[in-house]
């Protein structure tokens, strides 16, 4: 098990920056997501952590060593992709123990920490069968299982869970949990699915063009992001965007500007956190409402003040059409502020 | 019920044109096989139809008349030797060129379809002379070497591509799993590419068992003349000897031809099954 540090990483690929003077350490044991739009350069960090590929700048440290220049057979770190990445011409034990036999691992030794892994991952009626044969949740399984047999210093884990259906999902996010929770082994999990980053982190580092937004634990992350570019990839739907002028007749807006003018800030509202009246009333703002999205459990409601659009939920027991008007309402506590010309947050 | 009319005739022409296309391939080969079987009497009647009785006295004429086997056996040492050199080296080379971070990787692919271009003839008399030199002429050795290299194009370039189609994620994975470069090569990779290697060995097999200008150059006996060399060599003084010309092109064809079949079936299968991502 080992710490891991990024130290001033810096890697581009010709014009894309992938990482930009990337400072970070995750320490023993954490669970850790590296958040951010797909193809923001998120999987090229783990290349890096794995020697895969080597940074232009900066060091990465494994536990108490400098792993900058160490080819990935020497690094200890165990890997699961977004494509299983089977070896299609072993059967599932033989792809268990693959990692073992490049450490020359006694036969004996080997045989029984396959039947381990595929114990623990519900594995043992499958052994002799191709990957192939199985099923995408099964692959995932058995790829789990070639990371964790040999007990790694820390696991990196690249999308495992994008290609699976949404009930298999949950089933093996509950899964990654699980062994992470007994294993306790350092994890560094890339993502673009806000959800799984929440669910299952320590803590998360938002990423975009090849910086850090923001690193902290996932309540953090969400309760306080520290730009707008945060703030919309957190939390779903998006947080709401509005120039604060838009809002100035609401007495919420007014505490959160703290007699700042509205001019150049931007106010953000978590469409959770607005909730849409059929009725006038008072602190109830009026907006027409333009979209009704029911989900189940609750209904998102997309109302328009002016130019701009709001997106909040359906009042309990309301009932609204799409092309009347709504009333809208949120508590004071609700309103994030940042600054718009660089989107940063301002505390209020 | 409108359509299945012409469905017919469409199918109908797919199989006349495939009939038409393997009988324009195989004319030329069942006329040499029924000249080879054909008594000496008939061998000049035109049109060539087919033999009134059929006869192997052409095949006991060349086993008896020259040293097939040894010039067989040249043949298959040169196309075996090729065959090694060219898939071991063309396999290293296109498991860099597809999965490791070459630099100028596309300045190597344009070089190795330019080289391929490079017409066989005028390479001939500084070949001879090298050879010459380093004391390599009519040997075995000295066609091997000649061949490798006007095979290793083809089978860089094929190389390459099938290497590119195995996702790179499996060599990322091997190499986190414990392997080495070469390791992952090893154990992973060349199993995966095993349908190309199939493909590019028969191509440079069969390539190097047909060659016929540098085989004649570059021999001067039967210690290193190969089969095509040897039955261009059969006409004597005063005489060409079809039947035994015929029968020895027939002995020269079939172990291609048995090569072409048994690996065609595990080229087609390997590559369907590679085709579907694992």
């Amino acid at each position: 098990m080992a710490r891991i540090a990024l130290d001033a990483v810096s890697k581009r690929f010709d014009r894309t920056v992938v990482a930009d003077s990337l400072s970070l350490t995750i320490a023993d044991g954490e669970f850790f997501t590296f958040l951010g739009p797909s193809g923001c350069g998120k999987s090229t960090l783990l290349h890096m952590i794995a020697g895969i590929e080597t940074p232009d700048a900066g060091r990465i440290r494994l536990g108490a060593i400098d792993a900058t220049d160490l080819p990935p057979q020497k690094r200890d770190v165990a890997m699961v992709f977004q494509s299983y990445a089977l070896y299609p011409h072993l059967s599932v034990a033989e792809n268990l123990a693959f990692p073992l036999r490049n450490r020359r691992v006694a036969p004996d030794v080997i045989a029984a920490e396959v039947r381990r892994v595929a114990e623990v991952l519900g594995l043992g009626a499958l052994l002799a069968q191709p990957p192939r044969q199985l099923s995408g949740g099964q692959r995932q399984r058995v790829a789990l299982g070639r990371a964790l047999i040999r007990r790694p210093a820390a696991f990196l884990m690249d999308e495992p869970l994008s290609n699976l259906d949404a009930a298999l999902r949950l089933e093996l996010r509950a899964e990654i949990k699980r062994v992470h929770a007994t294993h306790g082994i350092t994890t560094v999990y890339v993502t673009h699915d806000q959800e799984e980053a929440m669910v299952l982190s320590d803590r998360v580092a938002v990423l975009r063009a090849g910086r850090v937004q923001q690193c902290d634990v996932p309540a953090a992350i969400y309760l306080r992001p520290a730009n707008v570019h945060v703030a919309q990839f957190v939390g779903s739907p998006p947080m709401n965007l509005l120039p604060a002028s838009s809002l100035a007749q609401h007495p919420g807006a007014a505490h959160c500007l703290a007699g700042r003018g509205p001019d150049g800030f931007v106010l953000g509202l978590r469409p959770e956190q607005v909730d849409f009246h059929a009725d006038a009333g008072a602190d109830r703002q009026r907006a027409e409402i333009v979209l009704i999205e029911p989900t189940g459990p609750q209904t998102w409601v997309t109302g328009r003040i002016g130019e701009h659009r709001l997106r909040g939920r359906l009042a309990t027991g309301e009932n609204l059409a799409a092309g009347a008007a709504g009333y809208f309402t949120f508590a004071r506590t609700a309103l994030h502020l940042f600054d718009g010309p660089t989107g940063t947050r301002v505390e209020s | 019920m409108a359509a299945a009319p012409g469905r017919c005739v469409k199918r109908a022409g797919l199989w006349l044109g495939l009939a038409l296309a393997c009988a324009w391939s195989l004319a030329p080969f069942l006329w040499q096989l029924s000249t080879s079987l054909k008594p000496q009497a008939e061998l000049e009647t035109l049109p060539p139809l087919l033999p009134t009785t059929l006869t192997l006295q052409h095949y006991q004429a060349i086993f008896s008349g020259y040293p097939l086997l040894h010039l067989l056996a040249n043949s298959a040492l040169v196309a075996a030797g090729t065959t090694v050199l060219a898939v071991g080296f063309g396999s290293l080379a296109g498991f860099a060129l597809a999965k490791l971070p070459v630099r100028g990787r596309t300045g190597v692919l344009a070089g190795v379809v330019v080289l391929s271009m490079l017409p066989p003839i005028a390479t001939v008399s500084p070949l001879f002379l090298m050879l010459n030199a380093a004391g390599l002429r009519d040997t075995l050795v000295a066609l091997i070497l000649v061949y490798t290299g006007f095979a290793l194009p083809l089978a860089v370039w094929l190389m390459t591509q099938f290497f590119r189609g195995i996702p790179s994620e499996l060599y990322i994975a091997a190499r986190v799993d414990g392997c080495s470069a070469f390791g992952a090569l090893r154990k992973v990779m060349l199993p995966l590419a095993l349908p190309g290697i199939a493909a590019t060995a028969l191509l440079t097999f069969i390539q190097s068992w047909n060659e016929f200008l540098y085989a004649l150059s570059l021999t001067s006996s039967d210690a290193a003349r190969t089969i095509p060399v040897a039955i261009a060599l059969f006409p004597g003084l005063h005489e060409i000897p079809w039947g035994e010309i015929a029968a020895g092109s027939v002995v020269a064809t079939l172990p291609v031809v048995l090569l072409a079949v048994l690996f065609q079936r595990r080229v087609l299968e390997g590559l369907t099954a590679g085709a579907v991502k694992g």
